[in-house]
């Protein structure tokens, strides 16, 4: 199956964060900017300090890269329902992140669609997947708002 | 467990208390023993969860649930759950949350000393990168707060908190002692103290490993650094909150105060932080 590799793209608007440890996601990749590329998924590791994603992604051109993905730690995901085969090898995935400084095919990952619509998230919270923690707490503010009061 | 380990400690404790008492009954009075009350001392024994992990439960404020991941300075925290509060105020928890982030930027840039101001602007953080599974460079601070589960066991002479995040353990001695010569170590040496609802550790003797700023940046603490942290269990929700003053002088013109909340999850245990390197290979 020959997949399309999608272009960088996304400046993305970043607030000031935390630099928060010796493996903080600013350190190898370059928060400000996301890109999206669509591949097959080849090895799933579920480990800390952060999880990764092995997949090939097949440019236009017919040439297949190796690509790795970093996620969130396994001991976050792992509370958040997240498996050993949540991404098995053979899936084709859709996914976006932050690029790596180095240039190399690796990135953050923030989102991630399967083929049949599926999406996770389980990225490091910051830049777009913050924005997606603070749509949530705005999901709850306003079911809270339309809960009775106790009197 | 909680109950269990409190219980249990406890136990022991008023056996010891009760000899104590009837040998000193007779010339002190019961009001003016030093020995601690049961009644004061919080229950927090257990594991406990953040809102990064268990955001669907119900206890969770709105300004947890946005400060779960990247943490928010106290005075942050406090900025944001007031404007949260604020009848009039109709924008949204994203747009409250970076008007935060800018408030807590100028706050904490009139934080810093010239130094640290300094340290922080020369940081580059593609140089304090080490995809590796050792901690030692990882700071105290990020082992506190770090949204991964953490157990507490509360004894007598200490209180044991257990982090699931690189399977850390810290011992917080309640006898009040601490060698000042004791070497430097990542995790420092802690002691602790009840005060009312409120669990307070002082650690000391801690590496200066990196640590963030909000406004930017990035530097290493001075080796005099003190950590104190304020575990203040809220009776009628259950969470239990945590503010993290970070006392350091040279760099922070006033203590540098962290937040965090956690809730307890009875049913939880905590997993091994089971670390695997990069290689390199893709």
């Amino acid at each position: 199956m020959k997949k399309q590799l999608y272009p960088i793209l996304l400046i993305g608007l970043m607030a000031s964060l935390p630099v928060s440890s010796h493996h903080s996601p600013a350190s190898h990749y370059l928060i400000d900017q996301m890109i999206s590329v669509e591949g097959k998924v080849t090895k799933f590791r579920l480990i800390n300090p952060h999880a990764r994603i092995y997949f090939d992604v097949t440019t236009a051109e017919g040439t297949v890269q190796h690509w790795l993905a970093e996620g969130n730690a396994a001991a976050i995901l792992k509370r958040r329902g997240w498996k050993n085969d949540t991404l098995p090898p053979g899936d084709v995935i859709k996914i976006s992140g932050n690029p790596a400084r180095d240039g190399g095919h690796k990135m953050d990952w923030k989102l991630i669609v399967k083929e049949d619509g599926t999406v996770y998230r389980g990225g490091n919270t910051v830049g777009s997947e913050q924005d997606r923690v603070l749509d949530d707490a705005e999901k709850r503010r306003q079911e809270q708002k339309l809960q009775p009061q106790d009197s | 467990m909680k109950n269990t380990v409190l219980k249990r400690t406890r136990g022991r404790a008023n056996l010891f208390r009760n000899g104590v008492a009837l040998l000193i009954f007779s010339t002190v009075s019961a009001c003016n023993s030093s020995s601690i009350d049961e009644q004061d001392i919080p229950d927090i024994s257990g594991v406990w969860t953040n809102a990064l992990l268990s955001p669907e439960d119900s206890r969770w404020r709105i300004e947890d649930l946005a400060c779960a991941r990247t943490g928010c300075s106290l005075t942050g925290f406090n900025y944001l759950q007031s404007l949260l509060q604020d009848p009039n105020e109709s924008r949204s928890v994203k747009e409250l949350f970076y008007d935060m982030r800018d408030y807590e930027k100028e706050f904490n840039t009139n934080l810093l000393t010239p130094l640290a101001q300094q340290k922080a602007t020369e940081y580059r953080p593609e140089e304090g990168a080490a995809l590796d599974c050792t901690p030692e460079g990882d700071s105290l601070r990020h082992q506190i707060t770090a949204p991964v589960p953490m157990e507490i066991q509360q004894f007598d002479d200490k209180v044991i908190m257990r982090y699931e995040y690189w399977n850390a353990v810290r011992t917080v001695y309640m006898d009040g002692s601490i060698a000042s010569d004791a070497a430097l170590t990542r995790l420092g040496v802690s002691t602790g103290r009840y005060a009312g609802s409120t669990f307070i550790v002082e650690t000391t003797r801690v590496i200066s490993n990196i640590i963030g700023v909000p406004g930017g940046g990035a530097l290493a603490p001075s080796e005099d650094t003190r950590f104190v942290e304020r575990y203040t269990l809220n009776p009628d929700s259950g969470r239990l909150d945590l503010e993290l003053a970070i006392i350091d002088p040279m760099h922070f013109r006033k203590p540098y105060e962290n937040q965090r909340s956690y809730l307890p999850a009875p049913d939880w245990e905590l997993d091994e932080f089971i670390c695997e390197a990069i290689t390199g290979e893709y």
